[in-house]
């Protein structure tokens, strides 16, 4: 790499200024003007952006802006309520990305300044920026749910690791044949088959502790290919168990332990409730966001339809026909906005072809028993369009379970290495 | 002289703006896509996705050629026809967790580049537990049945044979099993050594090799 530098420094001294002129985008190479990429939120999508952009050009300027000193991975977190892994499996620091000379900035974001092409943070400082990526992910919406408080988002556990420990707590303290209810919401959630996996982790705690306890699923959804694939593989491991309920949407809660459902009084020993979910707060106070919830962008360069400039990757992301709302997507989007956005301030065009994309999940059932289901995306004529859809087969062998089940952790040590290495 | 590499290089830029990228190649971009579930350059971090990084290119071709076309192998053959560099490569059947699924959508194009890009990257062995007195049997067998072919103890891939020394333990008894239970062919002479060693040392041979190459990590 160095050698390379070197060869392109003489190359400017032999050939003078006129030759470098005549190269598009030379401007940003030379040392003088380091481009500005600054990316907010440090999670599956942001922490990978940063280093992919590290890597192509490692000439940039990237600063991450993170709120959080260390990050607790909400993915497969579920495996806490099943007590197979424990909470410091999930802790990981942004120390490792400083070697890749990646600016942390722990700060919380305030504004955004259009004029400067700055972001403001609430503690006064302005950082500039040529191109920024909000990879800020999702929250909960507040107003879907009568009775929601932002405490209690946090006790029902769905965006850090630490809250699902608080609330394997809870599950411990179940009474003998207790009964937990998981509320599950009609639109997108982050991790589409999580809250299928949180229902299995807790079944397979009390198919061993408990056992005679229940889990009812009020889901507002009615009945999918997916859910099917659970139902399935709930009754192999947990027969009698888990029962669905589809089409039952919460509109209300009343005190911890009962909500509202098409009209009707649910209780539970404990009930879980995931709510709706939207782009996180920044999206709409940065002004990327639609009446969906989420941040509309361009197929083809993940660049917001709404500001210049500005590209979305991740959970906040309005997605193209198919897309789900997970760490596997986040991943790949962030290294395809890390290609876009290089070969922009490079020659100021879009690459002329970017790798596809791959949203897939993997979900433990319980001991060597886990499913998964893969989707591929290709860019084409603007658009990401579906090149490959498959969910684990109903009937698959034990054998087929089993190396899911492995290569769930593998995934899991590989990209959060990937992450924070 | 100075001036005619300028001329020439001016030249070449404008034909290429790429020519004079210093960044990952576009091999090495497509690679990346695989990184989350082999790991970074290939190495993975385990316990079952194998370490990818340091294999044959004709190996990890035929790997991939060999998920592609899962349904239909012919198909593979009549590609490779097409590609005399190509002679070397082997499509076997060859079962598959996951990779079915994605080796589909990669053409033989990107196929070539990501091996390319694979078989470059240092072999990095992990480190692994693995069971001593197990091990010990594994290196006897290895040396009976396995290294005519898969020479130095596993640690080359000359001939394009997969690199076993240091690979995760539980890939390796994974791929061991689909070779002995036919969920994944391989050449005769091959299949010939592993059945005389099924029938003398048992299914057990076969956990006793996966904790000898793990032993190699050391």
């Amino acid at each position: 790499m160095s050698q390379k530098k070197l060869s392109r420094r003489r190359f400017v001294q032999v050939c003078g200024v006129a030759a470098a002129a005549s190269v598009s985008g030379w401007s940003n190479i030379s040392a003088a003007t380091k481009a500005k990429v600054v990316i907010i939120g440090g999670g599956a999508a942001g922490t990978i952006a940063a280093k992919y952009l590290a890597k192509l050009n490692p000439g940039l300027d990237i600063s991450l802006v993170e709120k959080n000193k260390s990050y607790h991975a909400a993915f497969m977190s579920n495996q806490i309520l099943s007590g197979t892994w424990t909470n410091d499996k999930f802790n990981f620091n942004y120390h490792k990305l400083e070697s890749h000379g990646i600016k942390i900035i722990n700060e919380e974001v305030n504004d955004l300044d259009l004029k400067s092409n700055s972001l403001m943070t609430k503690s006064g400082k302005k950082i500039p920026f040529d191109k920024l990526i909000l990879a800020a992910g999702a929250e909960a919406d507040i107003t879907s749910i009568d009775g929601l408080t932002s405490d209690l988002v946090t006790s029902n556990a769905w965006t850090d690791a630490r809250d699902v420990s608080k609330l394997f707590e809870k599950i411990r303290a179940i009474k003998s044949g207790g009964k937990v209810l998981l509320s599950i919401p009609a639109g997108e959630v982050n991790g589409s088959m999580a809250m299928y996996g949180r229902v299995s982790q807790i079944a397979r705690y009390f198919s061993l502790q408990n056992k005679k306890a229940k889990i009812l699923i009020a889901d507002a959804k009615p009945q999918d290919a997916t859910q099917q694939l659970f139902a399935h593989a709930w009754e192999e491991m947990y027969p009698g168990m888990i029962e669905i309920q589809n089409k039952l949407i919460a509109s209300k809660l009343e005190g911890e332990n009962t909500i509202i459902a098409n009209g009707n009084k649910l209780s539970a020993d404990l009930v879980n409730v995931i709510p709706t979910q939207k782009a996180n707060k920044l999206a709409k106070l940065l002004g990327l966001n639609d009446e969906s919830g989420w941040c509309p962008v361009k197929a083809e360069s993940f660049e917001s339809t709404k500001i210049k400039n500005v590209h979305v990757i991740g959970d906040a992301v309005k997605g193209f026909k198919g897309f789900r709302k997970n760490t596997q997507i986040a991943n790949s989007q962030a290294k395809s906005v890390a290609i876009i956005i290089d070969s922009l301030l490079s020659s100021n065009k879009l690459p002329q072809a970017l790798p596809p994309l791959i949203d897939s999940e993997y979900s433990i059932v319980g001991d060597q028993y886990a499913i998964s289901s893969t989707k591929l995306f290709r860019l084409k004529n603007n658009t990401w369009n579906i090149v490959t859809d498959e969910l684990s087969a109903k009937d698959a062998a034990k054998k087929q379970r089993q190396r899911e089940y492995v290569y769930a952790e593998s995934w899991f040590n590989n990209i959060t290495n990937e992450m924070f290495s | 002289m100075l001036k005619n590499l300028c001329v020439t290089l001016i030249f070449m830029l404008l034909l290429s703006n790429s020519i004079f990228a210093s960044g990952p190649s576009k091999g090495e971009q497509l690679a990346w896509t695989c990184f989350s579930c082999h790991g970074v350059n290939g190495v993975s971090q385990g316990p079952a996705t194998p370490v990818i990084a340091g294999i044959s290119e004709n190996y990890i071709i035929g790997a991939m050629l060999s998920y592609k076309y899962a349904d239909d192998l012919d198909k593979a053959s009549e590609v490779l026809e097409k590609h005399d560099e190509l002679e070397d490569v082997r499509v076997q059947p060859r079962f598959s967790a996951m990779m079915k699924r994605i080796a589909s959508v990669y053409t033989l194009e990107e196929i070539r580049e990501l091996a390319y890009f694979f078989s470059q990257k240092e072999f990095i062995m992990p480190t692994q537990i693995y069971d001593k007195a197990a091990a010990k049997k594994g290196k006897k067998l290895h040396k009976k049945y396995c290294e005519k072919c898969h020479e130095d103890w596993g640690t080359t891939t000359d001939d394009d044979v997969g690199l076993l020394a240091g690979q995760w333990k539980q890939y390796l008894t994974f791929t061991l099993n689909d070779f002995a239970k036919g969920d994944r062919e391989t050449i005769k002479k091959m299949k010939k050594k592993m059945n005389k060693m099924l029938k003398k040392h048992g299914d057990e041979s076969l956990e006793h090799l996966a904790h000898f190459y793990a032993s190699k990590s050391e």
